[in-house]
């Protein structure tokens, strides 16, 4: 929470509540909004002692602070202070409207659950505001009471689906709505929350990334003029901050699931939480728990390895408690809440991390509320503190009797199979069709994979083509397992095999390319399968069609397994085919030949692919824009990629990876800028430590990896996996330096190279590209070097375009812009920092 | 030898004044507005002309929403307290009568005057000239505001010099009816010598910001040193008589050598009335020019600080522990750290400003009872 409150001395005042009993008790606040594009004037204070104002920029909340407002109205003069840090934040918020462009969410369709107990006038309000919204919703209202008459009224005025859940329990009555519900996403808020009418469209639009299963949003206190709801605010906010953020196991640990947000503004993929279970249902509110089955469902989704994003853009205004019991019955409640969400975690699910982090959470919020007592801080609350603290010490006996109470009832729903982001391939008849008229030949190279190159070659012959226009070409990069003969036997003339010793999958493939005579090449791996029956009819049409010399395919990987490194890989596999799919202009690291055609003409003219055994594709693909070869996306030609792996594997892939990237710098300096490898000039000095002795010592990272997994194992069981991701990033890298450094021979080579890479990398600065603020991110493929970004007329810099990542993104590279740029370029502060 | 120059980026008419030496230090302000402070080395007058034109560039967004509003100081009567320094009062007079607009009076107040020098250079001027035989500050001032015929009475002193905008910007402050008690901006008026440039850099001279701040009590506590000096304040006149003047066994003339305002703005606090912070009220102060002057302002502020808390403590019920408190606070850093931290940093000159505080602080408690029994046997 940020509230730069500046006391120094608590304020003494009659004691007003005996919750209250510190002494800041009978403040109670005026919250205002202000939004600093429009700029304001003097402010209301309510009569309140302090102003609680909230900062927006347009629609975007930037914070708030609390001002001391002994006069009122509250003179401009006197708030502006408080709010100069805002302004650059401000600034920030307008230029990523601006980079951004069209951030519309894809059509998706939303059901709202709403959850009410004998609450009719709250519940209308909040069914008017839900209504409000700017996109279409359905919505149901649960009634978790007895069936009273005016909760169903004030249904059916709103226009939503009215059903009874007489089983009590607030999470009962959300699978209740969970069943209930038709649409793929659904949003939970409470009846005592009125949203925004942008809250679900923003959230909705969180979910075009496949990784993520929930979207949580801004909740601010929709008044703080009692002193109970200030005390609410003070101990119990909802605010998770002020900037999106997105969760993963690998970056918050799962048992920190109640810092991603909270049950008030929640929305879910419903098809994953009908896989664990929907909600635990002898968790929160209306059971002995109290709360807690949010913070349970999104700890689900992180140790899952599943993403959580915060979108404090989608708000919703919460209507604190009123009166001192409610609130010390709630303080208690959220303490029982974290105890038993943990208790089931460590007891449902194994999670032995669990019993540590009630622990040091319990301790650590003790220890808080006694030192901020003790110096006599505003807003310590010590009964409220003893509250939680004593709902902390009986969470565990709560879980057990609101088991014993449900016994007679079981779930509404019983965890299914693991749930894997649904195929985002389009539908079979959306895929465009050419003329079927060109001869193909789908190339696959082949090694030590028997079954799935069966698997894919039958497949391949169910293709709806014409069977006289496409050859299937199996390249066997040494045959260990005998599949050459299995092949023949199976499909005899049908297609043909070529034989060859192993030199890499590059070289298998220019084997196989120079037995066809097709004009166009497909290349695919052995170990994917087509997802539909018109993979190489898309293909076709991407080069018929489009015009495209080259065209990359849709790769949908599935990687099984759950242990830490697989999530890992799995995420980033999903971030690799959501960005073909977004993508206008792909750049050579988009090249991968898992699923790619080629025009054979071109194939040829460049010379194949070079005998690397990683990165092939890469150096295929920067010499194809090198020549000026037009690449470009193969709409609905997607193919399912299954793959396990486990780190020691990922380790030899990082590896080879470092080797390839070092080949490829070798062949064309400037390409240096562009690859990993290019973080080389901007490592800090403790990772280049790390790096140098990966470069030097390339066996002592091997040694380490063995004994990686068994430490890793440890980590993940003792619940610390945002550290054991952390060291599997380490290892990753550590993995690649290695090859880089055996690649180009040791740390002397790799300087002579580094140095050739940054000096022709620097060689384009002489000519910077002037991109106006439209073509910004349009960069001619491939970007190297370095460009002159302008905002809206005023030269802002010159940027090198690897802020842009590996591969290149123009929204990081955009928000890099802004990030480091944007600082040196305006007024931050009231004290005059004039910038040279 | 250090130029104090102004940059105004609103006045398109800004000429870079002779500079003396390589080293100006900037005030930067659009009109009346006071933006902020910089300190520019080995500059040329053309090398200012550049450096305003990218200010302006810079400030053009916060400058073009600066509305031009018309300032009215007829409210606000102007009270200079002096005793026997007929040349500074004059330059704080000549400072006065170019004031944009004007102010409603001006009230000279002689202190204990040894001759009519004083009386003679507030005539030349067109002020009111009232006399307080007793010396002391706070006498003087009682004397100056029962005087005056206005509603707002500003107290400044007469090694201050007003800005041009001083009594307009305390007009419009006090247009708010709220609002009773108000401080502002002590900039340096000179940084000719080493002691002023010492008093400004390592004292922190007598600035409290380029922020706009509004006090309560419960933010302030017993530091009211944070809330401005005495050499640029401004109460209503009503504010004034209900706490019933300035204290007058404080401030300068007297043995506690000060806190006068930091009492005064600690009754106000106590009195549940905000004090308002407003760096647009601005005043230049000439420090004292040599070491010697410097060294006695420092034991002088030690003396006048622990007399205030001496008093807290005695007269004030219920304020003993923050008294201690407070008194631990000060030692602690200003006189145990700070020394400490100055003998590491070789800088003798703060380690004699640092000890001369301490001696000062010494005499705090002896020097406020000895007040007391002088003015109870009055």
């Amino acid at each position: 929470m940020r509230l730069a409150v500046d006391t120094a001395e608590p304020r003494r005042v009659q004691r007003a509540h005996p919750v209250l009993d510190d002494e800041s008790s009978g403040d109670t606040w005026h919250s205002i909004e202000v939004d600093l594009r429009v700029g304001f004037g003097d402010l209301p204070t309510g009569g309140a002692g302090s102003l609680l104002v909230t900062a927006f920029s347009g629609a975007t909340p930037l914070g708030r602070v609390l001002i001391p407002a002994p006069f009122d109205p509250m003179p401009r003069r006197f708030v502006e202070p408080y709010l100069e840090g805002f302004a650059m934040k401000a600034r920030l918020a307008d230029l990523h409207e601006a980079f951004r462009g069209s951030d519309l969410p894809e059509p998706q369709s939303a059901t709202v659950v709403i959850c009410t107990k004998d609450r009719p006038q709250s519940l209308r309000l909040c069914l008017e505001a839900v209504v409000a919204s700017d996109i279409p919703l359905d919505v149901v209202v649960i009634d978790n009471g007895d069936g009273d008459s005016r909760v169903r009224e004030e249904t059916e005025r709103a226009g939503a689906l009215y059903v009874n859940e007489r089983v009590p329990g607030l999470d009962r009555a959300r699978n209740r709505g969970l069943l209930v519900a038709t649409a793929p996403i659904v949003l939970f808020t409470d009846d005592d929350v009125e949203v925004a009418p942008s809250w679900a469209r923003l959230l909705l639009a969180q979910f075009a990334d496949p990784n993520t299963v929930a979207v949580t949003g801004l909740v601010l206190p929709a008044s703080v003029s009692s002193p109970i709801a200030v005390a609410f605010e003070r101990h119990a906010t909802f605010v998770r901050g002020w900037e999106g953020r997105v969760f993963d196991g690998t970056r918050l640990k799962a048992l920190s699931a109640g810092d991603a947000g909270a049950g008030a503004s929640l929305a879910f993929r419903r098809n994953y939480l009908t896989s664990i279970g929907g909600f635990a249902e002898e968790l929160d509110a209306g059971r002995p728990t109290g709360s807690g089955g949010d913070t349970y469902a999104l700890y689900r989704a992180l140790r899952d390895g599943w993403r959580v994003r915060y979108e404090p853009r989608a708000i919703a205004y919460h209507k604190h408690r009123e009166n001192a019991d409610a609130l010390t019955e709630a303080i208690r409640g959220y303490g029982r809440g974290v105890t038993a969400y943990m208790a089931k975690a460590a007891l449902d699910d194994g999670d032995r991390g669990a019993p540590l982090a009630v622990l040091r959470w319990g301790a650590g919020r003790g220890i808080r509320a006694i030192a901020r007592s003790a110096i006599g801080r505003p807003g310590a609350a010590p009964t409220l503190a003893r509250q939680e603290a004593a709902g902390i010490l009986e969470g565990l006996l709560a879980l057990a009797r609101s088991r014993h109470q449900l016994r007679e009832h079981p779930p509404l729903l019983s965890p299914g199979s693991a749930w894997e982001p649904e195929p985002t391939t389009d539908n079979v008849l959306s895929v465009p069709v050419g003329h079927r008229t060109s001869q193909v030949a789908v190339v696959i190279p082949s090694h030590g994979r028997r079954d799935s190159v069966q698997a894919l070659v039958a497949a391949l012959l169910d293709q709806e083509y014409p069977a006289h226009k496409l050859e299937i070409i199996v390249s066997l990069d040494g045959d260990v397992d005998g599949s050459a003969l299995a092949l023949k036997a199976k499909f005899g003339e049908r297609i043909r095999v070529v034989e060859g010793d192993r030199g890499g999958a590059g070289l298998a493939r220019n084997r196989g390319a120079a037995q066809s005579r097709s004009e166009i090449l497909i290349f695919l791996d052995d170990d994917v399968v087509p997802a539909h029956s018109h993979v190489i009819a898309a293909h076709e049409a991407a080069h018929a069609n489009l015009g495209l010399e080259v065209a990359i395919g849709g790769l949908h990987t599935r990687v099984t397994g759950s242990d830490l490194t697989s999530r890992m890989i799995r995420n980033w596999w999903n971030d690799h085919s959501r960005r073909l799919e977004t993508l206008d202009s792909p750049t050579f690291s988009d090249v991968s030949t898992g699923n790619l055609s080629i025009n054979s003409a071109a194939f040829h003219r460049i010379g194949g692919f070079v005998g690397l055994p990683r990165r092939e594709d890469w150096e295929l693909g920067y010499r194809l824009l090198v020549n000026g070869v037009k690449i470009g996306v193969a709409v609905g030609a997607d193919v399912i990629h299954k793959t396990d792996t486990n780190l020691a594997e990922a380790l030899v892939d990082r590896r080879l990876e470092g080797r390839g990237d070092a080949a490829i710098v070798g062949r064309f300096p400037e390409a240096y800028a562009l690859l990993p490898l290019g973080q080389w000039h901007t490592l800090t000095a403790r990772r280049l430590r790390a790096v140098r002795t990966a470069i030097n010592r390339p066996e002592a990272s091997e040694r380490w990896a063995s004994k990686l997994t068994r430490i890793l194992g440890w980590l993940e069981s003792a619940g610390l996996t945002d550290r054991a991701a952390a060291l599997v990033s380490l290892a990753f890298q550590a993995a690649y330096w290695s090859g880089v450094g055996e690649e180009s021979g040791g740390e002397a080579g790799w300087l002579a190279l580094a140095s050739e890479g940054r000096r022709r990398t620097l060689c384009d600065i002489g000519s910077p590209l002037e991109l106006t603020e439209a073509a910004l991110f349009r960069p001619p493929p491939p970007p190297i070097g370095e460009v002159m970004v302008t905002f809206r007329g005023h030269e802002i810099g010159a940027a090198p375009l690897r802020w842009g990542g590996i591969p290149w993104d123009r929204q990081r590279f955009a928000e890099e812009v802004i990030r480091r740029m944007a600082p040196s370029t305006f007024v931050v502060d009231g004290r005059l920092r004039a910038t040279s | 030898m250090i130029d104090t120059i102004d940059i105004d980026l609103l006045d398109e008419g800004w000429r870079p004044p002779s500079l003396r030496g390589e080293k100006a230090w900037v005030l930067l302000r659009a009109g009346r507005h006071i933006l902020g402070e910089e300190t520019l080395i080995g500059v040329s007058p053309q090398e200012l002309v550049d450096h305003r034109a990218r200010l302006v560039r810079l400030y053009s967004t916060k400058l073009g929403n600066e509305q031009q509003e018309t300032l009215d100081g007829s409210a606000v009567t102007i009270v200079v307290c002096t005793r026997d320094r007929p040349k500074f009062l004059e330059g704080c007079l000549t400072a006065i009568s170019r004031l944009q607009p004007t102010c409603a009076e001006v009230i000279v107040v002689d202190n204990a005057g040894s001759d009519g020098s004083t009386l003679r250079i507030a005539e030349s001027f067109g002020a009111t000239v009232v006399r307080e035989p007793t010396p002391g500050l706070d006498r003087a001032r009682n004397k100056g505001f029962r005087a005056a015929s206005s509603d707002v009475v500003a107290f400044v002193d007469d090694d201050a010099r007003v800005d041009k905008h001083f009594a307009g910007a305390l007009g419009t402050t006090f247009g708010h009816a709220d609002i009773q008690a108000v401080t502002g901006l002590v900039l340096p008026a000179e940084l000719d010598t080493y002691a002023q440039l010492a008093f400004e850099v390592i004292e922190g001279g007598m600035r409290k910001g380029f922020r706009c701040r509004v006090f309560e009590r419960a933010n302030v506590g017993l530091q009211t040193f944070r809330l401005g000096v005495g050499t640029n304040m401004a109460f209503r006149r009503e504010l004034l008589d209900r706490l019933g003047g300035f204290d007058p066994r404080f401030d300068v003339g007297t043995q506690t050598k000060g806190a006068g305002d930091l009492d005064m703005l600690w009754r106000c606090l106590q009195d549940e009335v905000p004090v308002v912070y407003e760096p647009d009220v601005l005043v230049r102060h000439i420090h004292r020019r040599d070491r010697r002057g410097l060294l006695n302002q420092m034991r002088d502020n030690g003396t006048a600080y622990a007399a205030f808390l001496a008093s807290r403590r005695t007269e004030w019920p219920g304020m003993a522990s923050s008294v201690r408190r407070e008194q631990l606070r000060w030692h602690w850093s200003r006189h145990v750290l700070r020394p400490v931290s100055a003998l590491v940093t070789g800088q003798f000159l703060e380690l004699q400003m640092a000890l001369s505080e301490l001696s000062g602080s010494r005499q705090g408690k002896a020097a406020f009872l000895s007040e007391t029994l002088r003015s109870e046997s009055r």
